[in-house]
């Protein structure tokens, strides 16, 4: 049996609806295998999508849309050991998408 | 989640803000928010159930009246958010929860919020399967 997720993109429309998300950068807690990131990748200027499950973010990272490659950074790490470099910028915008 | 959401907090620029969105599938659920460093938070509800009215009703009964909220059973945030420094409020339910949503009672509710928040405040239902925003007032 085949699980979709969201298949009409509901949750990537409804951030859409609210927040205006153009040069905007983003961190996307508990990204999976890109469900929301995709969709929203397109639409903003950088995402940072970390995910603890190694398997998801080497499928998302294969999956990354050739056109989407450049603005996002898929990094397997959990929320609890991911860390920031001094230098980098900071985020416009934090997403937990079904991961808390 | 505060643990997480604490953490994540000093790398937000200063009108940056957290957007949490849970499962729409497994009731109850509960949507927070940080805008502008005002938190929000609603609640998200996938059937229509009588008993999953009452949660939702008890919820926002507990957004208004004491300025936390549940998730599932745990008032986690309670010492974490307080309603009179919302600057807006987004109540989220699913399509099949929409008949909950137009209740007497859940609309009064929403504005005993309104008339809490103040009149420049913002609260919106938003039915997330149809898309449809109602702002109130």
């Amino acid at each position: 049996m085949t699980v979709a997720a969201d298949p009409e993109g509901i949750s990537a429309r409804e951030i859409l609806d609210f927040i205006d998300l153009r040069n905007k950068r983003i961190l996307e807690v508990g990204c999976g295998t890109g469900r929301i990131t995709f969709p929203l990748a397109e639409y903003t200027e950088f995402i940072t999508a970390i995910d603890p499950i190694s398997d998801d973010i080497k499928l998302a990272r294969e999956k990354t849309p050739e056109d989407l490659e450049g603005k996002i950074d898929f990094i397997a790490v959990g929320i609890e050991d991911f860390e920031i470099a001094e230098k980098t910028p900071l985020f416009d915008l934090c997403i937990f998408t079904w991961s808390l | 989640m505060v643990h997480a959401l604490t953490k994540v907090r000093p790398w937000l620029c200063s009108d940056g803000c957290i957007l949490v969105i849970h499962d729409l599938i497994d009731p109850p659920r509960v949507e927070v928010h940080k805008k502008d460093h005002q938190l929000f938070a609603g609640q998200m509800l996938s059937d229509n159930s009588f008993e999953n009215q009452l949660k939702a009703d008890q919820a926002i009964d507990t957004v208004i009246q004491e300025g936390s909220y549940l998730l599932g059973q745990s008032r986690i945030f309670e010492n974490y958010i307080r309603a009179d420094s919302y600057d807006s409020m987004f109540i989220y339910v699913a399509e099949s929860w929409e008949s909950a949503y137009i209740t007497d009672g859940t609309r009064q509710k929403v504005h005993e919020l309104v008339d809490m928040l103040g009149k420049d405040s913002q609260v919106v239902l938003h039915l997330v399967s149809r898309m449809v925003k109602l702002e109130i007032p």
